[in-house]
């Protein structure tokens, strides 16, 4: 009897902990009673308020069973403090807000200038928060960011989300960034960031419609500048992010065409090496491509082959050159030199090792192989 | 004589089936007695009366007996209460007043259905041979498949007045002795009014409060003869064609009969296939609870979506329709079972359309749930054995899930782990191998992969007992 009754005690106790320690904080929530945040834009006003613009997804009640689907709707909340943000987002919302499926955050131009700090701890530090959010800036009007022109997608979230997590990684044009990189990059090396930009066609025929336009410097939680899409080849080349995609060069035949190659497997090297307060940097780039594309006529002999490589490494090189020496000039370190001298020589640290730093540059570009072969006779 | 006629008269009196019937010889009375609905009347024309009548100086010794009557067994009765005993069990009984003996024979014919195809445990390519309500129907077909002298078979009359005959199986030397005295004492222990099938014998072998059947059961006599070679002990009780095994593992619920003919490596595949179905309609229905209720965070984005999307219009909490979801399928399971073959058939179809379509479109339950209680459906009828026990254990896991989350679910398959480890059969450790032995090399290489028969034919030694 007795053993019984202390068994159920205890049974009854253990049920009693969860509650009270564990399940406090997430109580429970059927999902349609829900409003998810897929995605926040945050803007600065003239009068400095934060503007904030939350997509929710809603699910609509409705009485026969396949008219039931989701509604986007935007909700504009501006304000001085961002804490208050969310909880005036929860007064114009019929169900409770959920940050934990928010998918992008984007930050206008103006708004990062002005310093993402601003705003950015409530994503840092808020409960519900992912920190695989991905950041972007945002460089399009407000109004196309409410009214996209992408009649398929629903959600702008979704979208934007595939945009800047996966299409970075086949166009070279942009970095996938989320919460947690950007954390930690803020705090190491140089402070900078790197962060794709989304900007809006103004064009009568695509107006709305999203595209990446290159790539915004972000130092500590300030924006200091700005790669366009050219530009953003060889920065990745150089941070030896991922690059694909087609790269163009002199057509050797004919001056006034070109020839596409495309990008297949790249190999980067680096080596530092520190003498004399000179940081000398090696960086052996070795890339892979295929003939994609001929504009004009070319006849694909080993001398034009080689005429096409030896070109397309000495372009590559010397764009390089050019993007490391005009922000060596400006005096902030983008490309990651800082934390890798910090790493390899953590006793003389010294700060601003861009100033000091020469750059040795060796690019092989390899053709392997023409798609277009396969049609030759 | 110690028997007297007018004594049984007395008592069986009054029964229709009861036939008395005098044979005069020679001055002297001969009386026999016989039910005739469980006696061959037939037999008993042609091999007793006839050649008893036909005795020309009549039967004036004891010995004289044995000549005089063409039986093949027969043996002396020495009291009433053995003459009834042989009376109700079919054997009829010759009262010789003048020598003061009596004797009973076998004639007995029990009804019974032929040995049919097994209807619980088909075979796709083994035998098909399926036990029926007739003990020593049952016992020969065990004896056919074992020519074995060690095999020992130990009667015992079960219930005190229904005094059913009940076997015990085993083979000498192969058996752990404590396991058939243990066995062998509590038959001997119960004190059942009437036992009328094994579930009487299962109950007082393993008289524990769970859902999971420690003593196992089968209605194939060749997996009989496996577990009786690997070294366990079985009871048939007459009037139920299932026999009783003991003792029984958890892992025996995965196996199946079709895992001694065919391919091993396709069967361990099975077994695999089988488990993770044991656990994915254990867990799935909670898992689903806790994550949609409490944890929608960690559901990929497009998904959880589409699920709130699905969900919008269901005037019930999520664990109130997945509930509801459970005892549709519930009642639709049992239905199915009550009913004749056939109609049974079309209820199955009027279920699914209920739990498809129907529950849907009336704003019952969402798509999302229709799936996972079909799945859970699916998977449960995967191990029959364990259908009770899962459906029970699944409400349970999905009613933690909706008051704790994540934390109550897994708190849920600590509980029916911690169960499962408590429980024993006839004393040995339920989920053996597991936590008792190092190796599956300990169960013969039979647990989730079934090794190669010729180890799998050999006894093995349990261990674990208390």
């Amino acid at each position: 009897m007795i053993k019984a009754l202390r068994r159920i005690v205890l049974v009854t106790l253990m049920l009693a902990v969860l509650p009270v320690l564990l399940a406090s904080c997430l109580g429970y929530r059927d999902l349609d009673h829900i409003a998810f945040v897929t995605s926040i834009l945050i803007d600065q006003d003239e009068e400095e308020n934060l503007v904030f613009y939350f997509e929710t997804l809603n699910s609509i009640r409705n009485s026969s069973k396949e008219a039931n689907q989701e509604e986007r709707i935007v909700y504009k909340i501006a304000t001085q403090n961002p804490g208050d943000a969310i909880n005036r987002l929860e007064t114009h919302t019929s169900a409770p807000v959920t940050l934990a499926h928010n998918k992008v955050i984007l930050f206008t131009e103006r708004f990062a200038a002005g310093g993402l700090d601003q705003a950015f701890d409530i994503f840092d530090r808020w409960q519900e928060s992912s920190t695989r959010t991905l950041l972007g800036v945002y460089v399009g009007e407000t109004e196309d960011f409410i009214k996209p022109n992408h009649e398929e997608e629903v959600m702008t979230g979704l979208y934007l989300y595939d945009m800047l997590g996966n299409k970075a990684s086949v166009t070279s044009y942009g970095v996938k960034l989320n919460i947690k990189e950007f954390m930690n990059q803020k705090i190491i090396g140089d402070h900078v960031n790197s962060m794709s930009i989304m900007n809006v066609s103004k064009d009568k025929d695509t107006k709305g419609q999203y595209f990446l336009d290159g790539l915004a410097l972000i130092k500590e939680y300030r924006m200091v500048g700005r790669l366009s899409s050219e530009k953003s080849i060889y920065f990745n080349f150089l941070l030896d992010n991922e690059v694909s995609g087609n790269i163009n060069t002199q057509n050797p035949e004919d001056r006034t065409k070109t020839v596409s190659l495309l990008l297949q497997n790249n190999r980067y090297k680096s080596r530092l090496d520190y003498k004399d307060g000179i940081l000398k940097m090696e960086i052996i780039l070795k890339l892979n491509t295929d003939v994609s594309l001929i504009q004009g006529k070319l006849k694909l002999n080993e001398e034009n082959i080689a005429k096409l490589e030896a070109s397309m490494a000495a372009k590559i090189r010397a764009d390089c050159l050019a993007l490391f020496q005009r922000w060596k000039d400006k005096g902030t370190d983008i490309f990651d030199i800082q934390e890798k001298f910090d790493r390899k020589y953590p006793k003389p640290a010294g700060r601003n090792i861009i100033g000091s730093t020469e750059l040795d540059l060796k690019v092989t570009v390899d053709i392997n192989g023409t798609t277009t072969l396969r049609d030759v006779e | 004589m110690t028997v007297q006629a007018s004594e049984l008269s007395s008592i069986l009196s009054g029964c229709f089936d009861f036939i008395k019937r005098d044979i005069v010889m020679n001055d002297a009375v001969i009386t026999l007695f016989y039910i005739e609905t469980i006696c061959d009347s037939t037999y008993i024309s042609q091999y007793i009366i006839e050649p008893l009548s036909q005795a020309s100086g009549g039967v004036t010794s004891r010995e004289e007996v044995g000549k005089a009557i063409y039986a093949a067994k027969f043996g002396e009765v020495r009291d009433a209460d053995e003459a009834l005993e042989h009376l109700l069990a079919g054997d009829p009984v010759l009262i010789f007043e003048q020598l003061q003996y009596a004797v009973y024979f076998d004639a007995r014919k029990l009804e019974s259905r032929p040995v049919e195809k097994s209807q619980f445990e088909a075979s796709l390519v083994g035998s098909n041979e399926s036990f029926n309500e007739l003990l020593v129907n049952n016992v020969s077909l065990i004896r056919k498949r074992m020519a074995t002298q060690t095999l020992k078979i130990e009667s015992h009359n079960l219930g005190k007045q229904s005094k059913t005959q009940a076997v015990l199986l085993y083979i000498e030397g192969t058996a752990p002795e404590d396991l058939v005295a243990t066995v062998r004492q509590k038959l001997e222990a119960m004190d059942n009014e009437f036992v009328l099938g094994a579930q009487y014998v299962a109950e007082a072998l393993s008289p524990g409060k769970t859902l999971f059947d420690t003593i196992g059961y089968t209605e194939k006599p060749d997996a009989i003869v496996a577990k009786l070679f690997e070294g366990r002990i079985s009871v048939i009780v007459n009037g139920t064609p299932f026999a009783l095994t003991a003792p029984c593992f958890f892992f025996e619920n995965l196996q199946s009969p079709d895992d001694y003919a065919t391919n091993r490596l396709f069967v361990t595949l099975l077994r695999c296939v089988r488990f993770g179905s044991v656990l994915v309609s254990l867990l799935l229905p909670g898992f689903y609870v806790a994550l949609t209720t409490h944890h929608f965070s960690l559901i990929p984005s497009a998904f959880v979506f589409k699920l709130a999307v699905s969900r919008s219009g269901v005037p019930f909490p999520t664990v109130v329709e997945v509930v509801l979801m459970f005892l549709f399928f519930e009642l639709s399971r049992e239905a199915g079972r009550r009913l004749p073959h056939q109609i049974g058939q079309a209820l199955s179809i009027v279920g699914a359309l209920i739990l498809g379509d129907a529950a849907v479109g009336a704003g019952l339950a969402s798509q999302a749930t229709v799936v996972v209680t079909g799945i859970y459906a699916i998977t449960s009828f995967i191990n029959p054995r364990l259908t009770s026990a899962i459906s029970v254990w699944a409400v349970f896991s999905i009613i933690m899930s909706a008051c704790f989350g994540l934390h109550g679910f897994y708190l849920g398959f600590i509980l029916l782990v911690a169960h499962l480890g408590s429980l024993r059969s006839c004393d040995y450790p339920y989920l053996f191998p597991l936590g008792t032995e190092k190796s599956f090399r300990a169960a013969n290489l039979d647990v989730l992969v079934r090794g190669p028969l010729s180890k799998v034919s050999k006894p093995f030694l349990y261990r674990g007992r208390k």
